[in-house]
């Protein structure tokens, strides 16, 4: 356990998906194993032409078949995504990590409920509701209002050819953003989060949290609106 | 043409929004863009929305500090059929089970407190440094067998009034002390005689004490009642000997005299209604160790303790199960009761083990 904890570090490319072995843990090619029937309880699909959603299909098949490195492929193709997603939903890293994690166990327990489409939908979903938990649990025993993300990890790094002032500017934006998203209100921090900053479209919001394509919408407007009264005296950061 | 700040505050900034969001067709939009185009505040607010939005897309990305993938032993533990069962209670839409689960425990408790406790005779502290509520005492004599008509506990019960009073429980040939007669909280005793011969010192208590209320419709005929404090003294049945006694306020125990021809014979030393030491601050209460003088009495919720004679004449709690109040309908609730918060919240509890 502690072999797989100690490779966190340097993240991977999203896009970079891992190198796949397409055969399953039984030997068989995937195709082979009794791909002409289909599973009790899952239609059959034709293949995605997404390579990444072909991808995850495989791995996904390859995990519920009882491989557990198909699944710690999807894991690692999908765990940055995540951590920034739900990071950002809820500013306090050891909290958010902790959502990840329990995420990525319930998608592992629930492989047999997955219906097809989008991995990185579904597992977004996942990891969307336990934030969203998490935050109505927080909400039920207020304990200590966020962090103003004051962690040194949401400065973007500096190249050497980044000027300092552009550096500075760059930092106190990222500050003072991040500062205003963490007062908002968390169903319209999500769906800012899922709609600027994921490039989810309103559909993909409104089918993974549950509400409206108008309530994605709704909240998205008046998130942006409660962004920039909090912003209004600092409006010069975004401005230049 | 400019509009001022004060027609701005009755703009429709939501319109605004909807414009710098791209989400407008139609005459909304045509409004929007009106309103962007001729008020300073609109036109700020629609760049500021935009602003925002480019500047949130383009918020660095934070870097996660540990690794996600699951271990065999995660996997392992994830897929056992009985912690996926468990771990299903640990979602948060359960959450609501370990309050619910304490809340069914807490009734349950209460209700068989309230439903047991009376009939265990547990009370208030029975110290004898404690007050005691007035008293009441409840005697319940029976006819004394040959042994318990013994002279020798004749005197103990014609002791006067205000002294302490030695019980005198033992007259009967049960006259061992009873194993709870020694401790505080033995509010009352009923000592059964092996012996059924009825008693002819009863009868005489009855007649020298005609102001005592007599329980003629619960008690056999050879039955006296007197009372003692707040609460009568009974003369038991003829094969039993009872004694229920407590301390009275103000430091004046409870006297009971168990004992089938003594506790008559006593009440009928009494004189008047056979009152005995059960006033407040009354000093004709004896401080009488119930059942033969070992335990003094206390307050209690005026259930006998009920002791029979055991092998070789070793007196026995008989309520030690008080089958009346296993039965009853609100203990049986209050044990599911119980039973039921418990699982609850140790289910609740297991699950969230299992999910760490």
């Amino acid at each position: 356990m502690s072999d797989l904890r100690a490779t966190a570090g340097a993240p991977e490319p999203l896009d970079a998906a891992p190198p796949l072995d397409t055969t399953p843990s039984s030997g068989a090619p995937l195709d082979a194993a009794g791909a002409d029937e289909p599973r009790a309880g899952v239609a059959r699909r034709e293949p995605p032409d997404d390579p990444a959603q072909r991808r995850d299909t495989i791995l996904i098949e390859r995990a519920r078949g009882g491989d557990l490195d198909g699944f710690n492929q999807l894991v690692s193709a999908y765990q940055d995504q995540l951590f920034a997603l739900v990071a950002r939903m809820v500013p306090d890293r050891d909290q958010a990590s902790d959502v990840v994690q329990e995420a990525f166990f319930s998608a592992y327990r629930n492989l047999g409920s997955f219906r097809g489409g989008s991995v990185r939908s579904w597992l977004s979903r996942i990891a969307i509701n336990g934030a969203m938990d998490l935050q109505r649990a927080r909400r039920r025993r207020p304990v200590q209002p966020y962090p103003e993300l004051e962690d040194e990890s949401w400065q973007p790094p500096a190249g050497p050819e980044a000027d300092p002032e552009g550096h500075v500017l760059t930092h106190e934006r990222t500050q003072a953003l991040n500062a205003a998203l963490a007062r908002i209100a968390d169903d319209q921090r999500a769906a800012i989060v899922l709609y600027d900053v994921e490039g989810y479209d309103y559909a993909e919001i409104a089918e993974m949290t549950g509400v409206s394509l108008g309530t994605v919408k709704s909240r998205i407007h008046r998130g942006r609106l409660a962004l920039r009264t909090l912003l209004e005296h600092r409006m010069e950061l975004f401005r230049g | 043409m400019a509009m001022t700040a004060d027609s701005h505050s009755s703009h429709d900034t939501w319109l605004v929004a909807q414009l710098a969001a791209d989400d407008l067709a139609g005459p909304d939009r045509a409004a929007a863009e009106r309103l962007v185009a001729r008020c300073d505040a609109c036109a700020e607010l629609f760049a500021d929305i935009r602003a925002i939005a480019t500047a949130t897309a383009a918020l660095p990305a934070p870097v996660r500090t540990r690794d996600f993938r699951l271990t065999p032993a995660d996997a392992a533990r994830l897929r056992s059929p009985w912690r996926r069962w468990v771990g299903s209670f640990a979602q948060p839409r359960f959450a609501f089970v370990q309050p619910l689960g304490a809340a069914l425990a807490s009734l349950g408790l209460a209700g068989l407190l309230i439903g047991v406790l009376p009939t265990l005779g547990i009370s208030q502290s029975t110290s004898g440094t404690a007050p005691a509520p007035p008293a009441a005492a409840r005697v319940t004599a029976a006819a004394p067998t040959a042994a318990a008509s013994d002279a020798k506990t004749a005197p103990e019960f014609a002791a006067p009034a205000g002294t302490p009073a030695p019980v005198a429980a033992g007259a009967a040939p049960s006259a061992e002390p009873a194993p709870s007669s020694g401790e505080p909280g033995s509010s009352s005793l009923r000592v059964t005689t092996p012996s059924a011969a009825p008693s002819p010192a009863s009868g005489a208590a009855t007649a020298q004490n005609p102001s005592a209320p007599v329980e003629s419709g619960m008690e056999p005929p050879a039955t006296a009642s007197t009372t003692i404090g707040m609460a009568p003294i009974v003369t038991g049945p003829p094969a039993s000997a009872a004694a229920d006694a407590a301390p009275a306020p103000g430091g004046s125990d409870g006297s009971a005299a168990a004992g089938a021809a003594p506790a008559s014979d006593r009440a009928g030393t009494q004189s008047g209604p056979s009152t005995v030491g059960g006033a407040p601050g009354g000093s004709n209460g004896s401080a009488a160790p119930a059942a033969a003088g070992s335990a003094p009495a206390s307050a209690g919720l005026g259930v006998p303790t009920v002791v029979t004679p055991g092998v070789g004449g070793q007196a026995v709690p008989e309520n030690a199960i008080p089958s009346s109040a296993t039965t009853s309908p609100l203990v049986l609730v209050s044990l599911g009761l119980l039973l039921a918060g418990v699982a609850l919240f140790l289910v609740r509890r297991a699950a969230l083990r299992a999910m760490r």
